[in-house]
C-alpha cells in the first residue's frame, strides 16, 4: 500500500479527458483550423476580414469547445463514470473547470490569433522580426485583454453546452440537442454581422465578445471605455450565469441525473 | 457505521419506492439487502451513498447525515456499481491509477490488486477488450483501490464464472477480515448465505424480514429429514420432521439394521425461505 497521488484530481481528470476523446480532440486543431478560415476571408474578403475575423473565431470557439467538452462528458455518462466520480469525492466545480481546461488552452491560441488577424497593428513584425516595442507601448495589454475574452467565452461555451448533456441520455439525443445549440449560439451572431442593422446589441456570448475583441480603442491610450462599457458588463454578467448554470449542471451530471444506475 | 430509521422515498410523481426502512449495520460486519429486480435496493443504495438526498426519515452512515455528506466521507467509502464505471479506451492499470489519484489516503497498489483478481496477464490491455467478467473484476479493483472502510458492493458475482466468483468471495472475507464493513446487494442467495453475517428481505419496497440467514432459514419451520431403504427389492422413501425423528418407528429400525440407503436433511434455502416470507421470488 502506498499513497495515492493526492491533490491532483483536476489534473487526472483533464488527461482522462484527452485520452478519452483522442487525437480528434487536441486543442491544437482548434485554433490552426480557425486561422486557416480568417485567412481564406482575408484573402477573399480583404476589405472586411478586420470586422469579421474576430467574430468568426469566437463563433468557432463557443461552437468546437462546448462539442468536445460535452462529447467528453457524454463518453463518461454512457460508461457510468459519473457516479464513480462523485463518489471519489469530486466536486463539481472541480469537474466542471476540468472540463474548462481544454477549451482555455485553445481559447488562449485563439485570442493571439484573433488579434494577430483582425488587427495586424497589434503584433508588428519588421524585417522578419516582432516589434517588441510596439507590444510594450500600448498593444499587449489588448493582446491579454483579447485572451482573456476569448479564455471567458470559451468556459461560458462548455458551461452552457453542460446543459444539454444534463438533460440527454444517449449520444444520439446529446446531437440533436447541440445542433439546437448551435442554431442558438450562431444564429444571433451570424445575423449581427450580416444584418445591416446596427451591430453588437444583441446579449449573446460570441457577439459581444467579438464587439469588444475587435473594438481598435479597447485598452490602448486612447481608450475610451464607454461605448464599450455596456457590451462589457453584459457579457459580464452572462459570464457569471453561465457559471452558475454550468456548475448546478455539473453537480446534476455527478448526482447520477441521467447517469448509470448505482 | 450506518444507521437507517424510518426511512422512506419516491421518485418525482411517482409511487414510494422505499418505505419504513429500518436497520443498522456494525463496524466489520457483512450487510446483504436482497431482493428481486425492482424491490428498491439500488436506490437504498444511492440514498446511502449520497446519490439521493431528498428521502424521508433518517439515514446517517459514519456518523454523517446522507444528505450533507462531506468530502472526508467519500475517501473513506468504495462503490462497486452494478454497471463497470471504467475508462474503455483505458487499460486496467490505467483505470486503477486513474481512480487512485483521485484519494488523497494511502492507497492499495494497483499490482497487487490486479494479481488478486487474476488480471494480472491483462493489466495493460485496453479494457474495451474486455469479457463481461473481466470487467466486473477490474470494477471491483476500482471500487476498493482506496483502501476504504466501508464498501458498497451492487451484485459483486454477476456475470462470473464459478471458479472467479469464489475467488471474489475470498476477497470480500479477506475485506472483512481487515476490519472492513460491507453493504451488498444481491438477489443470489448462495452469495448471501455464504457472505453475509445478516440479511435483510427487501420487497416492493419495505424489509419483510431481518436476520442472520441461519435463523431466517430455521424460523420458517423445521427443516425435514428424508431417507431411503430397499423393502423386498423396492426402494421406498420416507421423510420426517428433524425434530421428530425420535418417534419415527421406522427410522430406528432401519438405523439398526443398517438398511438405510441414503439419508439428508432439507432444510429450506434463503430463496425459498424468501419467497415464504415475502410472497414474491428472489430469483428474477
Amino acid at each position: 500500500m502506498r499513497r495515492g497521488v493526492s491533490g491532483r484530481p483536476f489534473r487526472a481528470l483533464y488527461k482522462a479527458q484527452r485520452r478519452m476523446l483522442g487525437r480528434a480532440s487536441t486543442g491544437w486543431m482548434y485554433p490552426l483550423l480557425a486561422v486557416a478560415g480568417v485567412a481564406v476571408i482575408r484573402f477573399l474578403l480583404p476589405e472586411a476580414y478586420r470586422e469579421t475575423a474576430s467574430l468568426l473565431l469566437a463563433m468557432f470557439l463557443a461552437l468546437g469547445m462546448s462539442v468536445i467538452a460535452t462529447a467528453a462528458v457524454m463518453h463518461e455518462k454512457e460508461n457510468g463514470l459519473l457516479p464513480a466520480f462523485y463518489i471519489s469525492g469530486v466536486k463539481p466545480w472541480r469537474y466542471l473547470l476540468s472540463r474548462c481546461c481544454y477549451a482555455a488552452v485553445a481559447a488562449l491560441l485563439s485570442g493571439c490569433f484573433v488579434l494577430w488577424f483582425g488587427d495586424p497593428a497589434v503584433i508588428r513584425i519588421e524585417k522578419g522580426a516582432v516589434d517588441w516595442s510596439a507590444l510594450l507601448q500600448g498593444n499587449l495589454p489588448r493582446l491579454c485583454m483579447g485572451a482573456a475574452l476569448m479564455i471567458l467565452l470559451s468556459v461560458c461555451s462548455v458551461c452552457l453546452a453542460m446543459l444539454p448533456a444534463l438533460m440527454c441520455e444517449t449520444l444520439g439525443g446529446y446531437t440533436f440537442s447541440g445542433a439546437v445549440l448551435a442554431v442558438l449560439l450562431c444564429g444571433p451572431a451570424a445575423w449581427d454581422l450580416l444584418s445591416p442593422l446596427p451591430q453588437g446589441f444583441l446579449f449573446h456570448p460570441a457577439v459581444l465578445a467579438g464587439r469588444l475583441i475587435r473594438s481598435p480603442e479597447m485598452l490602448t491610450r486612447r481608450l475610451t471605455l464607454e461605448p464599450l462599457l455596456m457590451p462589457l458588463l453584459s457579457f459580464a454578467l452572462f459570464a457569471l450565469l453561465c457559471l452558475a448554470i454550468g456548475r448546478l449542471c455539473a453537480g446534476g451530471l455527478l448526482h447520477g441525473k441521467g447517469g448509470a444506475s448505482a | 457505521m450506518i444507521q437507517v430509521e424510518n426511512l422512506h422515498f419516491a421518485y418525482r410523481r411517482k409511487e414510494p419506492v422505499l418505505q419504513e426502512i429500518t436497520f443498522g449495520v456494525s463496524q466489520g460486519e457483512i450487510f446483504g439487502i436482497l431482493g428481486p429486480s425492482g424491490a428498491g435496493k439500488s436506490t437504498l443504495m444511492k440514498i446511502l451513498i449520497g446519490l439521493l438526498p431528498r428521502y424521508g426519515g433518517t439515514a446517517m452512515v459514519m456518523g454523517q447525515h446522507c444528505d450533507s455528506l462531506k468530502a472526508s466521507f467519500f475517501s473513506r467509502v468504495g462503490v462497486d456499481f452494478e454497471v463497470p464505471s471504467l475508462f474503455e479506451r483505458f487499460t486496467a492499470r490505467e483505470n486503477l491509477e486513474f481512480f487512485r489519484s483521485l484519494y488523497s489516503r494511502p492507497c492499495f497498489q494497483v499490482d497487487d490488486m490486479l494479481h488478486q483478481l487474476g488480471l494480472t496477464q491483462h493489466a495493460d490491455q485496453k479494457v474495451s477488450s474486455f469479457s463481461k467478467g473481466m470487467k466486473t473484476r477490474l470494477n471491483f479493483a476500482r471500487a476498493v483501490v482506496n483502501n476504504p472502510d466501508l464498501i458498497f458492493l451492487d451484485e459483486p458475482t454477476e456475470g462470473l464464472d464459478p471458479t472467479s466468483a469464489a475467488a471474489m468471495k475470498n476477497i470480500i472475507l479477506g475485506l472483512k477480515g481487515q476490519g472492513k464493513t460491507i453493504v451488498m446487494t444481491t438477489h443470489n442467495m448462495q452469495d448471501a448465505t455464504d457472505l453475509c453475517d445478516r440479511v435483510a428481505f427487501l420487497s416492493a419496497g419495505r424489509i419483510a424480514a431481518l436476520d442472520t440467514p441461519r435463523r431466517l432459514v430455521m424460523k420458517t419451520g423445521a427443516a425435514h429429514l428424508t431417507y431411503t431403504y430397499v423393502d423386498n427389492g423396492v426402494e421406498q422413501t420416507r421423510t420426517t420432521p428433524l425434530n421428530r425423528t425420535a418417534e419415527d418407528n421406522v427410522l430406528s429400525f432401519l438405523l439398526k439394521a443398517n438398511r438405510i440407503t441414503s439419508i439428508h436433511t432439507d432444510e429450506p434455502d434463503l430463496s425459498k425461505v424468501f419467497t415464504q416470507v415475502t410472497g414474491g421470488r428472489l430469483e428474477p
